[in-house]
């Protein structure tokens, strides 16, 4: 049903790509604009820079009452103690980066398979294929948890990094799959024939010669996995319960819920930086990639 | 999963048919091996994708359902109990006030949260200096995880070191020390302005494109007209970025409605489980309660609620369609 609703309108032309651009031209000069702009853009990065600075504050300074605004000297002890009982800061980052980087992996090349057999094959059930995936989209994940619980218990999965990073990998290919397919379709077919006849096959024509053309494509469903993987709370709750397996999400709400109820607040923030910092850094960095996929979720 | 998953669209016209009926009838047998070899392949080439879907979607989809049918416990056999598991969670008053809390908190959040992803859109849309800074920073929240962000907040708010009531309490708005985690009302408040610092950049960046995609003539046009801001908002702009609007709007609905990290790092759905969303609820029968069974059902209905608002969704916008 949501199908419908999100179809695209119509594809658009390199007319009314060009139409666009000559209207991003158009310019504010109106200096209340910019003000608010300005303002409300300090309001949104606030939180973030507040608990930035608050990860360098003393113990004394972070757990103050009232709040200290400005650390007097910065220091870097709260890194060291999110979790003085179980593993180090360290162990939860390295246990995110590795099932993020699994989950990047397995996505990135599970939907650039995936995405050149529907756009450049022709099979049977290839329109059910893609039907289920794109309809997982109808099925909200969390009231898939009770069962996947299950079934990661029949599969011995439970507890396991990898285990985790097949679920994310999953819950990735609506989206992977999608971008994927209509990168390889806006391949011109000329491109191919022409690797065809130079003596390559379809497929050894994938690594060579389309991957290149499709890397936008890639770098966006790779970003994509990385955010959802390094971000994802509920499943990891769920199915990781021994300590030193915890994610970073996960470890966070665990220091938070420390021995008496106490929370260390400089060593919260600090796991909060270590968690928050990357994706920001990396939207930053990557700021094309992400809105071009928004722009194909979309439709425009 | 998270808010990516639901963006992506299906694209019904561009799936093509498959070749088969319509093939001519003078298929040589050397043709139809390739074409058996093409299929091979891309089955092959789908194999990973398809494996995992089945083995982490349909099979976990199909026995959701199977369990919402079943006394499911932990160790030992399950047994078969009819409908009473929909019979308990549609008679449970948890329930209803858990359905209850998500819709209030659903319509709040998203009223707010589209109105001012409008405005930040057609503030920040035009060119200006630092217009990419500004962007950047209003998105960078969405980047951040729910329950990351959801501990930032707890952290910024909290009566002991939060800065945010020493700030209320500096400026007189309210007195110092003030818990607002203490009140259903003001908890809620806290959890609906960390909701929409995090979403609502997502919403904008859609409506900028949306709006990006207007032809320039159509303002022009409408300034020769002499259309004042308003006019030309309600009469030129939102009437062209009805598609982007309303995917935000079905976007932040439901992703709205499925809320659960915010709640559990925030507020353990406290104070007095005045904050369990029908996640949590779902969360805490089966995982709290350890009613297997049990809590499928409830995600079936969760499921069914889902469809509900993607079916009502699909209606508007055919009955906006219908009008001329």
């Amino acid at each position: 049903m949501t199908a419908q609703t999100l179809t695209p309108t119509a594809a658009a032309s390199p007319r009314r790509i060009r139409r666009s651009r000559i209207q991003a031209q158009d310019r504010s000069r109106n200096p209340a604009r910019i003000v608010i702009a300005i303002v409300l853009a300090a309001l949104f990065a606030f939180p973030i820079v507040w608990t930035t600075v608050g990860a360098f504050k003393s113990a004394t300074e972070a757990n103050a009452s009232p709040p200290v605004w400005w650390p007097s000297a910065f220091t870097l002890e709260n890194f060291a103690k999110l979790d003085s009982s179980g593993s180090s800061l360290l162990g939860y980052v390295m246990n995110s980066v590795a099932v993020t980087s699994m989950t990047v992996v397995i996505t990135t090349v599970a939907a650039v398979l995936a995405g050149y057999a529907l756009a450049r094959y022709r099979f049977r059930g290839q329109n059910v294929f893609f039907g289920v995936t794109i309809g997982m989209l109808l099925v909200p994940y969390p009231a898939l948890l009770v069962s996947l619980f299950t079934v990661m218990v029949w599969f011995g999965l439970t507890n396991s990094l990898f285990g985790l990073a097949l679920i994310y990998a999953t819950f990735q290919m609506p989206f992977a799959i999608y971008m994927m397919r209509n990168s390889f379709e806006s391949v011109p077919d000329e491109l191919i024939e022409a690797a065809e006849l130079d003596g390559c096959s379809k497929f050894t024509a994938l690594p060579r010669v389309i991957l290149p053309l499709v890397a936008p494509g890639v770098v966006t469903v790779a970003l994509f996995a990385f955010l959802a993987a390094w971000n994802e709370f509920l499943a990891a709750l769920v199915l990781l319960n021994n300590n030193p397996s915890f994610t970073l999400p996960i470890a966070l709400v665990n220091a938070q819920n420390g021995p008496l109820n106490t929370i260390d607040w400089g060593a919260l923030q600090a796991g909060i930086t270590v968690t928050m910092l990357p994706c920001v850094i990396l939207f930053i960095l990557l700021q094309r990639y992400y809105v071009s996929g928004l722009v194909a979720g979309t439709g425009k | 999963m998270s808010h990516t998953a639901v963006l992506s669209p299906p694209d019904p016209a561009a799936t093509r048919a498959t070749p088969g009926g319509s093939a001519p009838s003078v298929a040589r047998s050397g043709r139809s091996r390739r074409r058996r070899s093409e299929g091979l392949q891309g089955w092959a080439l789908a194999a990973p994708a398809a494996i995992l879907i089945a083995l982490f979607f349909v099979l976990p989809f199909g026995l959701t359902i199977w369990m919402s049918f079943f006394d499911w416990p932990t160790f030992g056999m399950p047994a078969p109990v009819g409908l009473d598991n929909y019979t308990g969670v549609l008679s449970d008053p948890k329930f209803g006030e858990a359905v209850l809390f998500t819709v209030s908190y659903t319509v709040v959040a998203s009223v707010l949260g589209i109105l001012l992803s409008l405005g930040l859109a057609l503030l920040v849309r035009p060119k200006f200096a630092g217009r990419t800074a500004v962007r950047a920073l209003l998105f960078a929240p969405v980047t951040i995880g729910f329950a990351p962000a959801g501990l930032l907040w707890l952290s910024m708010a909290n009566a002991r070191t939060g800065v945010l009531p020493d700030l209320f309490a500096k400026l007189g708005l309210a007195p110092g020390g003030t818990d607002w985690f203490a009140e259903p009302t003001t908890t809620l408040a806290v959890v609906v302005v960390m909701t929409i610092w995090k979403t609502v950049g997502l919403a904008m960046l859609v409506l900028i494109t949306g709006m990006d995609s207007i032809p320039p003539e159509v303002y022009e046009a409408a300034k020769l007209d002499g259309a004042r801001a308003w006019t030309t908002l309600t009469r030129i702009t939102l009437p062209l970025i009805v598609k982007p609007l309303s995917l935000v709007i079905l976007l932040t609905v439901t992703t709205t409605f499925l809320a659960f990290d915010q709640f559990y790092t925030m507020t353990k759905g406290g104070p007095d489980g005045s904050t369990v969303t029908v996640v949590y609820y779902l969360y805490n029968a089966a995982f709290v309660a350890l009613n297997r069974g049990y809590a499928a059902a409830v995600a079936v209905v969760v499921v069914l609620i889902m469809a509900i608002i993607s079916i009502a969704q699909v209606q508007l916008q055919r009955g906006r369609k219908a009008k001329p």
